[in-house]
């Protein structure tokens, strides 16, 4: 197992030099310059922004500049940002880990949704009910998700009046922005992780219904292709109950794949909570990414393009062992 | 041995008797009377601090640090009811009667919010880092008029004095500087100069160990969450209302930070924020819908004045490349044809819903003293325009259906304007309607902010842009016109930086501006405003359109705003000081 | 029974599939949806009442709500042909938003089909024959008729909704053959060859997919709409709107093609092993006559199934780059996307101005019934589903 993943590790070098040179390449594209822009402020001098130019190299052809950057990258050092004159490294930890919060939640949710579902559209195949659920995964599926979240917030608040008719409740029963109410500090420690909880509702249910569609369609075709097979009749045949079939036999083959895409499915909700994530103010990477390319602050935006690309190569590693765990069939050596 | 200390404890008497606190008067706040202790403000900005280095910030001051640094002990101030200036942390001042020397006397009890007294050594020690080109402070370019230093220098063991090198107009807000902690700040300097000085309070550090002047100090910082600040203890050993009460009224400020403005409109809708500024006429309309609904009980405050920036269409008179392009757009005629084109009611109707004014000159109509109402004005009128593009030559149309010369040469332009402001936008495709249906072909495109930048702000005899629809604010209430606009040869200069005049009006205009800004007497300053607006207002460099009004909105509960008809865009809603929660 | 059985036997693969398909009631739904759509985006000059970026200016029309269309006489009470009021226009002294009222004073507009009018003349599919100011229904002026109500400055969101589709049906077409040229080609290739040109080609897959694709898609489309970046350049374009639109499908189809080219790089290898593909290379078939006339068409049904599985993917994109900015220029093009934004951009105060989340409706039709489409496709293409 272990000389497999340092096999897998070492295969990635390649592709990690690939993805950052092309991140690189992309990044000295990005129209306009941060620093012009700094000279449309008049409190800036001149000499100011040539200094600030000097010292992060900009004038240099671009393969200085990417041999300079990689060197530092491998010590662990993405540069500075020009924006706020402090280390990307330390302007994206908070962001990447805000995101992490909801978009684990969100895998939550979504398993927690999407396996009853599709075990139940494929026990109860083409009956109404099923229908019913398809129709639900396919409302998720087509509605763009920043305007789904747009809708969640007029619904909570017209919730409000609802509920200050009824119970003379005139509070939102939900918080609609941010990740931490104004008062976070002077919870206990309890109180600030239930507060933090509260703030993720909304957004990592929007960011859930997006990829149950998928997810409850896949499971749902697996679970009937295995639901029909020869050892399942077999079990039957045997005597078993009927939800030891559906469960043991049926669903624990079905699910590795998903299993298996935990690993690929983290760095991708970071992209897919992304609009989510602007529309409630959440702190996460999503808006920092925008706010860097709308300011040319082109060493976070290479950064967070960097980040993304490692978290998405240690899913795909995690991936591979989760695979190798649970399913019997493959073996490494 | 007795009679001596008697002696001193008397002298010490005396000197706490002479630290007499700023009084500040009940006319700057609309309910001082009702004024309570205690409560926090809850207020909304849309992006993260950078840094709590008073010298770094390369952008213009933290919002944050308005509060902690800004609003501290600066030497002199202006209330909300007049322009003129009043001794703060000086106990007095006085300017020569050639303006170029201003004496200034500093208060007694004045403190750092870790109780270190303030000395004027804090003042010389904030001269000193803000004119080190190695700070690179933003701070920098105040302190010289026309490249030629203003001196700051004590003149005693409490006394300041500033030396200008020629009287200036727009140089007295230097004197309303705010110390820098010379025990903290200034050791760091000396001990390491610029670099070390530079590196300290950054965004990263503990900010509670940050010390200041001001009436709320920040003690912690969630970046993308909030900024926490609360009173400064000391302030009101030197700060007092009229009743004796040692100011802040409040215990403390939160900044929440809200990405966009929705989100912002959003808590406030939810009772979560206290004050809100409402961006247009729908917001205003969800407020007063939520009041009337009973989720919040807010003050909503429509339309009080125009905002302090402006929105016009520039062109580009350096367009060597392009001979006939570059005649059109440097005839005044062109010009005044294209304001003829500009359907600013249109505008105000359709984009701000009425609440907007049409902008005839460069000064902000909020700076009302310094507007000129009686310029040329080239309003709204097609056939007017057709006219003026005939008697250029522009007779005949082609097959398109748009204008052109005997030459045969097409008149028409590309117009860009920054994509992500939706109010611009309009106004773009409002114009370019009007201008198509007389014959311009014009090419309208909205592009990202930093490429009309760079077209902007390139230089020399042919750049890369036609014409331009953009914005403005900024500028002083002492002198109404901007020193790197108006002047040839200055980089916002935008539609001619070659470095020369090309025009004789841009010539005099730029003599005009030198010569106001020297004099002091302010009607005298003024009529040669009201000469400056009538000149570019004739030939129209740049073609203004509208701007829109400033709307406010607060919660109930929240008191200490400005009188009536002392809110604006200049000053405000409120001294945050005299601010309180009901 | 014998001519039933072997009727059935003889049936080619194509009778097979349509039957099988034609069983998937939900793909069929999708289906006719779609061709609806779509026929409705084509005549969408005909069926629009107004032009695309059609406003008046005053009296204005800016925000008024959908139309009521009257059935009954007032005065008589009998029915008649639907009419519309001209409407008069207030203002709401608490939302301070216009609101329009009716007045029956100015007489009955009725509505009228098959209408020409002057102000709007259009052609369809750009070609110039077809120039006509021909327009399924509209009013007389100076009323107006808005089956879907008005935007911010007056226009008719039912005929931009209608324009709209041009770009947004359009958009998941162009953008899915440009990953699907790129795919074919590049899986081809890797999964015909092997060896190093497989490698690099398969690194070349994981080094797009490793930069998370909405990051890719928001730096390239900012990149993309600069008049001054490379591909402009190189091409002399001046990035008019159809040009923006261009370059967007472009970088769609660009972040698109990582996954289509590896799946056909896996069936190709795998279909390379079997007998006819061998058989074909023993009757000394040239390499790309195998490619082509052998191993690409077996991947069609695959390729046919994944391509209307990706269209609503670009759908969905184009409206999430609208909602940042990036999308199509609002300046003179209409798109659902763009349509979808005017709405999320009012925030809050959209509750004053509901109508303008009407296009959300197409939007949430057209992908989920290339869903259901492709999803139909799939289950009959699969002998395993069959039923």
């Amino acid at each position: 197992m272990i000389p497999y993943i340092i096999r897998r590790i070492i295969h990635l070098i390649p592709t990690f030099i690939g993805a950052t040179l092309l991140a690189f390449l992309i990044s000295q594209l990005v129209p306009g310059d941060f620093f012009k822009q700094l000279e449309l402020q008049p409190n800036v001098r001149p000499e100011t922004i040539s200094r600030m130019r000097d010292r992060y190299g900009i004038d240099e052809p671009w393969p200085v500049q990417y041999v300079k950057w990689m060197g530092n990258l491998l010590r662990g050092d993405l540069g500075d940002s020009f924006a706020s004159n402090q280390p990307v490294t330390q302007i994206l930890a908070t962001p990447i880990k805000n995101s992490m919060y909801l978009v684990v939640f969100s895998l939550i949710l979504l398993w927690l949704f999407a396996v009853p579902m599709g075990v139940f559209s494929a026990v109860r195949q083409y009956s109404i009910a099923d229908q019913i659920v398809s129709a639900i995964s396919y409302f998720g599926l087509a509605i763009p998700n920043f305007f789904f979240a747009q809708i969640i917030i007029l619904g909570i608040f017209m919730f409000r009046s609802f509920t200050r008719e009824y119970f003379d409740y005139n509070q939102l029963i939900l918080p609609i922005a941010q990740m931490t109410s104004s008062n976070h500090s002077e919870m206990s420690a309890i109180g600030q992780a239930w507060d933090i909880f509260k703030h993720m509702l909304a957004p990592s249910f929007v960011v859930a219904t997006s990829g149950i569609a998928g997810f409850t369609r896949v499971l749902r075709s697996q679970m009937i292709e295995y639901l029909s097979s020869d050892f399942i009749r077999t079990a039957r045949a045997k005597g078993l109950g009927r939800s030891t079939v559906t469960y043991k036999h049926a669903l624990r083959p079905a699910i590795i794949p998903f299993v298996a895409g935990i690993g690929g499915l983290l760095p991708s909700l970071i992209g897919g909570a992304g609009l989510v994530e602007i529309v409630f103010a959440w702190p996460g990477i999503t808006p920092t990414y925008l706010k860097a390319l709308r300011q040319q602050d082109i060493y976070v935006v290479l950064g967070l393009l960097i980040v993304s690309t490692i978290l998405l190569m240690i899913g795909n590693i995690i991936s591979d062992i989760l695979l190798a765990v649970v399913d019997p069939r493959i073996r490494y050596s | 041995m007795k009679k001596f200390l008697l002696v001193l404890s008397l002298a010490a008497f005396l000197s706490i008797t002479f630290a007499q606190p700023f009084v500040w008067p009940n006319a700057w706040s609309a309910d001082a009377g009702n004024a309570q202790m205690g409560g926090t403000l809850r207020v909304s900005q849309l992006s993260d601090p950078r840094t709590f280095n008073p010298f770094v910030s390369a952008e213009a001051a933290p919002v944050v640090l308005r509060y902690a640094d800004g609003m501290g002990a600066s030497l002199i101030t202006r209330g909300p009811d007049s322009d003129d200036w009043i001794p703060y942390a000086a106990s007095s001042f006085k300017i020569s009667d050639d303006g170029t020397v201003v004496d200034v006397v500093l208060r007694d009890g004045i403190k750092w919010s870790d109780g270190t007294p303030v000395t004027i050594k804090d003042y010389l020690f904030r001269y000193e880092a803000e004119t080190d080109e190695e700070v690179g402070s933003n701070g920098f370019d105040s302190w010289f008029i026309n490249d030629k230093p203003i001196i700051l220098e004590a003149t005693g063991e409490n006394s300041l004095r500033f030396t200008f090198p020629e009287p200036d107009r727009t140089a007295l807000p230097i004197v309303a500087m705010v110390p820098s902690p010379d025990h903290i700040l200034g050791e760091v300097y000396r001990a390491g100069g610029a670099e070390a000085l530079k590196a300290e309070w950054g965004i990263e550090s503990d900010v509670s160990k940050t010390v200041w002047t001001g009436p709320f100090i920040p003690t912690a910082f969630t970046p993308g969450e909030r900024a926490i600040l609360v009173k400064n203890p000391y302030f009101g050993e030197w700060n007092k209302d009229e009743a004796g009460n040692a100011l802040p009224y409040l215990d403390g400020i939160v900044e929440n930070i809200v990405g966009d403005g929705d989100a912002g409109l959003n808590l406030f809708l939810a009772g979560e924020l206290d004050t809100y500024g409402p961006r247009n006429l729908d917001d205003i309309g969800s407020i007063n819908v939520a009041v009337q609904n009973g989720d919040i009980d807010a003050v909503v405050m429509e339309n009080v004045a125009p905002v302090a920036s402006s929105q016009f269409i520039v062109f580009n008179w350096n367009k060597e490349s392009d001979p006939f392009k570059q005649k059109v757009f440097r005839s005044a005629t062109f010009r005044q044809a294209i304001s003829h084109l500009v359907d600013r009611e249109a505008m105000i109707e359709l984009i701000y819903g009425g609440a907007a004014s049409p902008m005839w000159s460069n000064v902000y109509q909020v700076n009302s003293y310094w507007v000129d109402n009686d310029v040329p004005k080239f309003p709204f009128d097609p056939e007017a325009a057709a006219t003026k593009l005939a008697s250029l030559g522009f007779t005949e149309k082609n097959s398109d259906g748009f204008l052109v010369d005997a030459d045969g040469n097409e008149l028409g332009f590309t117009l860009v304007t920054n994509s992500g402001n939706n109010q611009r936008e309009q106004i773009l495709e409002i114009f370019t309607d009007a201008a198509r249906e007389v014959g311009i072909n014009v090419d309208a495109q909205a592009i990202e902010f930093s490429l009309i930048v760079d077209q902007l702000l390139s230089e020399g005899t042919d750049r890369p842009f036609d014409a331009i629809l953009i914005g403005l604010s900024g500028g002083s209430r002492d002198w109404p016109f901007g020193s790197n606009v108006i002047p040839c040869g200055t980089n916002l200069h935008m539609y001619n930086t070659s470095g020369d005049c090309i025009a004789p009006q841009e010539l005099l205009m730029t003599k005009l501006y030198y010569q106001g800004r020297g004099t002091l007497d302010t009607p005298a300053a003024r009529e040669i405003g009201l000469k400056i607006q009538q000149i570019q207002a004739q030939i129209q460099p740049q073609i203004y359109t509208v701007s829109p009004a400033a709307h406010y909105s607060w919660l109930s509960n929240v008191g200490g705003q400005h009188a009536d008809g002392q809110v604006n865009p200049i000053v405000g809603t409120r001294e945050i000081v005299l601010t309180f929660k009901k | 029974m014998a001519t039933n059985k072997t009727e059935r036997l003889s049936k080619s693969q194509r009778q097979i599939v349509w039957e099988q398909f034609r069983k998937h009631k939900a793909a069929l739904i999708g289906g006719v949806i779609l061709i609806f759509m779509y026929l409705t985006a084509i005549f969408a000059g005909f069926i629009a009442p107004y032009g695309l970026n059609e406003y008046r200016k005053f009296p204005i029309t800016q925000f008024q709500a959908p139309a009521k269309i009257h059935w009954r006489n007032p005065d008589t009470g009998r029915l008649t042909r639907p009419f519309v009021y001209i409407s008069k226009v207030a203002r709401d002294p608490v939302t301070r938003q216009r609101f329009y009222e009716e007045d029956p004073s100015k007489g009955m507009y009725p509505i009228k089909f098959f209408v020409h009018r002057e102000k709007t003349e259009y052609k369809t599919l750009g070609l110039p024959f077809t120039k006509s100011t021909l327009h399924l229904f509209g009013v007389d002026e100076p009323a107006r008729i808005f089956l879907w109500g008005t935007n911010n400055l007056g226009k008719d969101v039912f005929s931009r909704v209608i324009w709209g589709g041009q770009i947004s049906l359009s958009i998941g077409i162009l953008a899915v053959w440009v990953s699907l040229i790129i795919g074919l080609f590049m899986g081809s290739l890797a999964g015909f060859y092997g060896g190093w040109v497989d490698d690099v080609i398969m690194r070349l897959v994981e080094i797009f997919s490793a930069i998370p694709g909405l990051f890719l898609l928001i730096v390239l489309s900012s990149l993309l709409r600069d008049p001054k970046n490379p591909l402009a350049q190189a091409f002399g374009l001046k990035m008019t709107s159809a040009q923006t639109f261009l370059m967007i499908v472009m970088v769609l189809g660009l972040v698109g093609w990582g996954g289509l080219a590896r799946t056909i790089r896996s069936l190709i290898l795998s279909i390379r092993e079997m007998d006819y593909a061998s058989a074909a290379k023993a009757l000394g078939a040239s390499e790309a006559r195998i490619m082509f006339l052998h191993l690409l068409p077996a991947t069609a049904s695959y390729v046919i199934v994944t391509i209307t599985l990706a269209i609503p993917g670009f759908i969905l994109a184009e409206t999430g780059l609208s909602f940042l900015g990036l999308g199509p220029s609002a300046l003179d093009t209409s798109s659902w996307g763009l349509l979808l934004n005017d709405a999320t951009a009012r925030g809050s105060s959209i509750q004053f101005v509901p109508w303008l989340l009407i296009p959300g409706i197409p939007i949430f039709f057209a992908v989920l019934s290339w869903n259901l489409l492709g999803d139909g496709l799939r289950d009959a293409f699969d002998p395993k589903k069959r039923r």
